[in-house]
């Protein structure tokens, strides 16, 4: 048996693989089993049972990211290390990029700053993106001031409650 | 006057790919120019020259009207053709062509300037009898004398500016107090946005449709309307869904329509081809948006139901052409609609999504085409318009064309970025939009409805991860060399790891 994590969005998720002869027997997903089955398609394309419905899907990996095309509706899941609660607590102080742009730092290292106030803005494909201060507290920068271009996921500050 | 022999396409993405296989139809040879950030774009891959024009930066670049006029001379091109956006609408670039002995493929910097100046525009279409938006056209910025003129307005209204759109320097105002404040702060926004604080005021008009006719002009005073676009399934001032004709019209309204725009055509002295926009309300209510003095991103839903080429007459405009057809020659055939695919994300409020195109599929079958802007293993850049391509179709009757999108869409598979395609499927197939009862409210109205991801979905992906994740064990690894050193991290591969982190509460 193998038990994996996979992250979409925030929310890490726990899957449990059991194998028998090189075949998938039983996935569990957050605990519950699910009756899947599928078989390879051309085009690296699956064709799955679930629940007796029929779907189709598209899976490309990309270093720890899976991209996933279901029916129509794409998705991401990314392999994650850490349990649940380590992800939460981290994300709580730390702001990170939700998405990759041109970053302008509206707060300096050691600034106090009140809840909701804008603390960078990214700007990605002609849109301006607010980042606000999920609470109060003082500034300290994770990142270089200088840098502009910035990607997903990297951490620009922390915010330390008084 | 002579045929271009070599024409300079002065944008990227999906127009820049159009404007190069009209000219290659037309054998007319091709230069694309790219920033740092476009060095491997289909619109280099496509065109017969290209020529480098600086950092990714729009201003450094695509924005860069001495450089983008040094790269045309440098490959003796005898005409620009700007597309949309960038330098389309920017009179001082018509002017500098002009300077350069350089023919630009669209409307003289004078007429672009009128029409291109919001309350100069209301007022070009008052003067001829179209109806504009009640509101009070005498632009300023000092704040009293505003307040003085609105005075005059019915309440709710939305303060405008008049040096630009896109949602700057626009404020609505539903009381009276509140009107000082919000006046302040349009003033400011519009001087921040486009340097320029001067301000004006229309009717805030509730639930309208947005209607716009498309017209051709040629340099010997002939022009014709080539029929309406419904463009009302908007967001952030950002159309996604167009369609032609509108489903609201009847033919007698279509008429008047089209004759106000012709009204406006020539009043402006307008040259090429540009669209009349207008808000509409019922038969009896109608107005005078705005006029766009360039092709359109959904040109070619005119394309699928007039068959002209919309950019190869811009082209042969351009050369002096007299328009090969009057207005009774031109048909309306069937019904077309256009999906336009952001790459946004519809389940994060439409946010940005940047990235690599790792797979690349688009639909087929007839009635389908696509005007794309990637390929596969194109970088999809941070600094430019997210629009990635869009997806046209053609049928018989608007159900047709709407069943024949919904297919379509569900075919396209793009992954690396997220996309606005599957949420247009649901769209389109949402009992408002297939009725044809939108208004320029209706996405925002129905997105949530909408943005809900089945069921079934999350546990299928996660299943087919793990799936994915266990092919890389070191067996298979092993069996196949093509799993690259980023993919073959497993951190599970080492026994344990999982045991420390689970007591790390």
């Amino acid at each position: 048996m193998r038990q994996l994590y996979f992250k979409h969005n925030v929310t890490v998720h726990d899957v449990k693989l059991e194998y028998k002869d090189e075949e998938l027997k039983i996935i569990t997903l957050d605990g519950v089993e699910h009756n899947i089955s599928f078989r390879k398609l051309q085009n690296q394309e699956f064709e799955v049972f679930y629940n007796k419905d029929k779907h189709r899907v598209l899976v490309k990996k990309e270093g720890k990211k899976h991209h996933l095309w279901i029916d129509g509706e794409s998705i991401i899941l990314e392999q994650a290390e850490r349990s649940v609660t380590t992800e939460k607590r981290a994300s709580q102080r730390i702001i990170i990029a939700p998405i990759p742009g041109i970053l302008h730092l509206k707060v300096k290292d050691g600034e106090q700053v009140n809840q909701d106030q804008v603390v960078a803005i990214i700007e990605s494909m002609k849109m301006q993106n607010e980042i606000l201060a999920p609470h109060a507290g003082m500034i300290s920068l994770l990142c270089q001031t200088t840098v502009e271009m910035i990607n997903a996921g990297e951490k620009l500050m922390e915010i330390i409650q008084d | 006057m002579n045929r271009f022999k070599k024409v300079l396409v002065a944008n990227r993405g999906e127009i820049a790919v159009r404007i190069i296989r009209c000219l290659k139809e037309m054998g007319i040879l091709s230069v694309a120019v790219y920033s740092d950030a476009d060095r491997d774009a289909l619109h280099t891959q496509l065109s017969d020259e290209t020529v480098y024009i600086g950092k990714p930066e729009p201003l450094k670049s695509y924005l860069n009207i001495p450089g983008i006029i040094d790269a045309a001379r440098s490959t003796q091109c005898q005409a620009i053709h700007p597309g949309y956006g960038f330098l389309a609408e920017n009179p001082n670039f018509a002017d500098a062509c002009k300077y350069a002995n350089i023919v630009f493929i669209g409307p003289s910097s004078k007429s672009m300037a009128v029409m291109g100046d919001k309350v100069k525009a209301r007022r070009c279409a008052a003067d001829v009898g179209v109806p504009v938006i009640p509101g009070i056209d005498f632009p300023t910025c000092d704040v009293e004398e505003f307040i003085r003129q609105a005075s005059t307005i019915e309440l709710p209204f939305l303060i405008k500016a008049a040096g630009g759109g896109g949602g700057k320097g626009m404020r609505l105002v539903r009381d009276r107090p509140e009107l000082e404040v919000q006046a302040k702060i349009a003033i400011k926004e519009a001087e921040a946005a486009f340097g320029d604080g001067r301000i004006y005021a229309e009717k805030y008009l509730q639930k309208p449709r947005h209607i716009e006719f498309q017209t051709l002009s040629d340099k010997h005073g002939n022009s014709v309307h080539l029929y309406e676009r419904e463009c009302s399934v908007q967001r952030r001032f950002q159309k996604l869904l167009e369609e032609s004709p509108s489903p609201a019209i009847s033919q007698g309204q279509r008429q008047r329509m089209a004759e106000d725009t012709l009204k406006i055509i020539k009043a402006s002295e307008y040259e090429g081809a540009g669209t009349v926009e207008f808000l509409y309300i019922d038969d009896s209510h109608y107005y005078f948006l705005e006029m766009n003095t360039r092709i359109q991103v959904e040109h070619p839903v005119t394309e699928m139901v007039t068959g002209i080429d919309l950019l190869r007459a811009q082209v042969n405009i351009a050369q002096n052409e007299i328009l090969p057809f009057s207005q009774d020659d031109i048909p309306l055939s069937g019904h077309a609609i256009e999906a336009r695919i952001y790459a946004e994300d519809p389940l994060n409020d439409f946010a940005a999504s940047p990235g690599r195109i790792i797979h690349l599929q688009w639909p087929n079958g007839p009635g389908v085409r696509i005007d794309e802007g990637i390929h596969h293993g194109s970088d999809v850049p941070v600094f430019y318009d997210p629009i990635l391509a869009k997806i046209i179709v053609h049928g018989q009757k608007r159900e047709h064309a709407i069943s024949r999108m919904k297919e379509a869409l569900n075919q396209t598979r793009i992954l690396g970025v997220q996309t606005t395609a599957y949420f247009l499927s649901k769209l389109i197939n949402s009992p408002e939009f297939k009725e044809g009862l939108m208004d320029i409210t209706l996405l925002e109205t129905i997105k949530d409805k909408i943005n809900i991801i089945k069921p079934e979905i999350l546990p299928i992906a996660l299943a087919f991860a793990g799936y994915m994740a266990k092919s890389d064990s070191p067996d298979s690894q092993a069996r196949s060399k093509q799993v690259d050193n980023a993919a073959s991290y497993n951190p599970w591969n080492t026994i344990g790891a999982w045991e420390i982190v689970k007591g790390a509460k």
